[in-house]
């Protein structure tokens, strides 16, 4: 079900209805209700995928107790071992079974050797590496001792199958979310107010910025052999938005419905292309995946410790697992790559945590050097980007080999220029409502804040009114395939 | 709680009181422009208030909608006719256009249906679908037909305002209409056009992105198209199929193109019904009736008219030469 759908419009306030009214009063049956409506909430795709999440649910709520019940450190690691092994297992079946099969048959025929890709039909489940890796923090926490097993299933399971970051985050962490589970959810009218203003926002981010852009990126992606670099670099500054748009609506929009019931999730954007470097961006970006991935696999190799070698090669690492994780195509992989390269040299000089706070703090505007650094970084990103939107990686030299062409200063006609420039103005009044934001967990956090209520649902009527005439034509969320 | 669902209530209450006057509004302005999405609210508003009173109705697609004049058949043959072309859309749709038509109008009393190489193939998508917009509210023949009209969901038959999400230049237009800022002459006149375009490079640019492309005719619409000659001999329709000139250069865009001719020849032999080629039409020789391989411009479709007309004319009054 997507956010975006007259269905979720009508599976949202039913589920919240009978969450406060009908079983307000019993945690249990509460939770469990959860669960119910978030199968639904999944099953919606495809019914089929429901045994998946079963699987993973079970797998590590069992691996859970037995790690619960010995200290045997040998019994310890196999029953973690077995809970990686299925997790990833699943994931690499049904997301890159079919990549290794083409690229090993790939990989032979440049030696004269021809096999046949015993390729299989397979439908990649929505979200899996989501929640995967969401399950697979709990079983790690709980191995590492940071976290208590649950014994409750039920809670368990509501914590894997949370309807509002099932598909595509925030990937929580049990530590944080499993524990809200426990306790009985009071109505929080403040809480409320704030989810749906959140969730507001993030319908603009995706509605008008990102199925905006997404209308023009594709013209240009998928027509880029016939355009010159001006235009494919409007088309890389265009998709720049519209994932930015796209993912992070969609976790304000996860977080804000999460806030009706409740419950209180991981910030997963802050503001990324505000960034004065590449390594400040990834502390920006898709949060909850760079802390697990800082977490479960930087730190376990070795992290900063043991030279500057190290701290390359686990860069590299992370950076590329990080690639292959959005998707089984070397484009990923490529993307990673790219930005590790990009994140080395901060690094090596010791500047990778130059830059915690949000720029400009406690001014209004950035310095011209704030500015340069901002407009670097969103180059930096700009370029990786064609790599994680190109079909191949031929494709995304030939995007690059014009863009970085004279014909990048060629005049082109466009087709539709009061369209394309209706679009760059809103992303403008965007970045506009952004920057004047980026000290708040989301842009328009303290709208409506004002003592004149008329002002305050003016503002809400105002984004209402730009989505109802602004928005794209419907698309799917991006992430729903990784 | 309480409050929580008050204020939401509250707040709701004023989007739910006009969600259905401002979609008439936006509906009504629509309805007037005459110069958008190629004017098809024009041919629309004449189904749907009965103003359609002709002896020859002609379907098709674009290649009809510029191609054939209905003025010179008034002209020559002193029958009045109305142009149905749709652009961009196959039999589906023109035949759910038929359907309005005489559900709303006097019948005619003869179809010209200006076949095409595209008019038996599925569309994936619904080209021009802002011409269904401002009609198709609580509009139960076109909620039965939503399986051609592709892109809507039931939703957008019965919740005011949700089709026109994120339809920005309907909503400017309606705006510009509404304010009396439309300043376009009428792209229709008894539903056609004439383009007054000269060659372009639209036949080089196809050949060099496409190439040559194989059209599969889908045999639902064939079916759908032989209960139309069915229908239309029961109501004592003459029907006449023709294939317009199109440039003799761009014949080879489509590879199975004799494939398809043929299929129209059966059709006709089937119903016995006459087919009119005109793909090797002396027209067919000359560019400068052309503005790309499939469209005349306006002089093409000035001479194609008269010389249809001329040759429909033992046809349409036969014994007067």
């Amino acid at each position: 079900m997507l956010f975006n759908s007259v269905d979720f419009a009508i599976f949202l306030p039913l589920v919240f209805l009978i969450y406060w009214f009908i079983f307000n009063r019993n945690l249990k049956l509460q939770n469990l209700f959860i669960v119910a409506a978030s199968y639904l909430f999944y099953g919606w795709w495809d019914w089929r995928f429901l045994s998946l999440v079963l699987i993973s649910s079970l797998v590590d709520y069992l691996v859970g107790r037995a790690l619960a019940i010995t200290n045997h450190a040998t019994k310890r690691k196999w029953l973690l071992f077995a809970s990686i092994f299925l997790n990833l297992g699943l994931l690499g079946f049904f997301k890159y079974f079919n990549f290794f099969a083409d690229s090993f048959v790939s990989a032979f025929s440049l030696f004269g050797k021809e096999f046949s890709a015993t390729s299989l039909n397979i439908v990649l489940p929505v979200g899996i590496s989501f929640y995967t890796f969401q399950t697979l923090s709990y079983s790690i926490d709980v191995y590492r001792r940071k976290l208590e097993p649950t014994k409750d299933f039920i809670a368990f399971s509501a914590f894997v199958t949370f309807f509002p970051q099932l598909v595509a985050g925030p990937i929580e962490r049990a530590t944080n979310l499993l524990p809200q589970f426990y306790k009985k959810r009071i109505f929080n009218y403040p809480m409320a107010v704030d989810g749906l203003k959140q969730m507001l926002w993030g319908f603009f981010k995706k509605m008008v910025i990102a199925d905006r852009c997404a209308e023009y990126a594709n013209m240009i992606f998928d027509n880029s052999d016939n355009l010159p670099g001006s235009i494919l670099i409007l088309g890389a500054f265009f998709f720049a938005f519209q994932i930015y748009g796209d993912f992070s609506g969609y976790s304000d929009i996860a977080i804000g419905a999460s806030k009706l019931f409740g419950f209180d999730l991981m910030q997963n954007f802050a503001f990324p292309y505000f960034s004065r470097d590449i390594a400040e961006f990834w502390r920006r970006w898709h949060i909850s995946l760079t802390t697990w991935f800082r977490d479960y696999l930087y730190i376990p190799l070795g992290g900063s410790k043991g030279g500057v070698w190290n701290k390359i090669r686990n860069t590299f690492i992370v950076f590329l697992v990080s690639g292959f994780w959005h998707g089984a195509n070397w484009t990923f992989v490529a993307w990673g790559l790219i930005n590790a390269l990009f994140f080395i040299p901060l690094l090596i000089s010791g500047n990778n945590r130059k830059h915690l706070d949000i720029v400009a703090k406690e001014r209004k505007l950035p310095s011209i050097k704030e500015l340069f650094q901002m407009f670097f970084t969103f180059s930096l990103c700009l370029l990786a980007w064609v790599f994680f939107r190109a079909e191949s990686i031929e494709h995304a030299f030939s995007i690059l080999s014009r863009i970085f062409s004279t014909s990048v200063f060629e005049y082109a006609r466009l087709d539709n220029p009061v369209k394309i420039l209706t679009t760059v103005g809103l992303v403008v009044l965007f970045i506009i409502a952004e920057w004047f934001g980026r000290k708040q967990a989301y842009a328009i956090e303290t709208w409506g804040k004002s003592k004149a209520k008329v002002l305050n649902w003016s503002l809400y009527y105002l984004i209402i009114v730009l989505i109802f005439v602004f928005g794209g034509a419907q698309q799917s969320f991006i992430y729903f395939q990784f | 709680m309480k409050k929580f669902l008050t204020k939401i209530l509250l707040f709701l209450l004023p989007v739910i009181l006009i969600a259905y006057p401002l979609d008439i509004l936006i509906s009504n302005n629509l309805k007037k422009s005459v110069a958008h999405v190629d004017g098809e609210y024009l041919v629309w508003n004449d189904i749907y208030n009965s103003q359609i009173d002709a002896d020859v109705a002609i379907y098709g697609s674009s290649r009809a909608w510029i191609h054939i004049n209905p003025q010179i058949f008034l002209d020559s043959l002193n029958l009045r006719a109305y142009n149905f072309g749709i652009d961009g859309l196959n039999f589906s749709f023109q035949y759910f256009r038929h359907q309005q038509y005489l559900k709303f109008n006097k019948a005619p009393k003869y179809i010209i249906v200006s076949a095409d190489m595209f008019t038996f193939e599925s569309e994936e998508g619904f080209y021009n679908h802002e011409q269904a917009l401002p009609y198709m509210l609580f509009n139960s023949d076109f909620y039965q037909n939503r399986k051609t009209l592709k892109i809507f969901n039931t939703a957008d038959f019965f919740l005011p305002l949700k089709r026109y999400s994120g339809q920005t230049w309907e909503i400017a237009r309606s705006i510009v209409v509404g304010l009396g800022l439309e300043n376009e002459p009428p792209k229709r006149i008894q539903g056609f056009m004439a383009m007054n375009r000269v060659w372009g490079d639209e036949l080089e640019v196809a050949l060099k992105t496409k190439g040559e492309i194989y059209v599969k005719s889908d045999k639902k619409l064939i079916t759908l198209f032989d209960k139309f000659l069915v229908e239309c001999r029961k109501m004592g329709i003459k029907v006449i199929v023709i294939y317009s000139p199109e440039y003799i250069e761009g014949r080879k865009f489509v590879k199975n193109r004799d494939e398809i001719i043929g299929l129209y020849t059966d059709i006709a032999k089937k119903h016995d019904i006459t087919f009119l080629d005109y793909s090797s039409d002396s027209i067919c020789y000359n560019r400068d009736y052309f503005y790309n391989s499939t469209h005349l411009n306006a002089a093409g479709s000035e001479l194609f008219s008269r010389k249809l007309a001329k040759d429909l004319k033992p046809f349409m009054l036969p014994g007067k030469n």
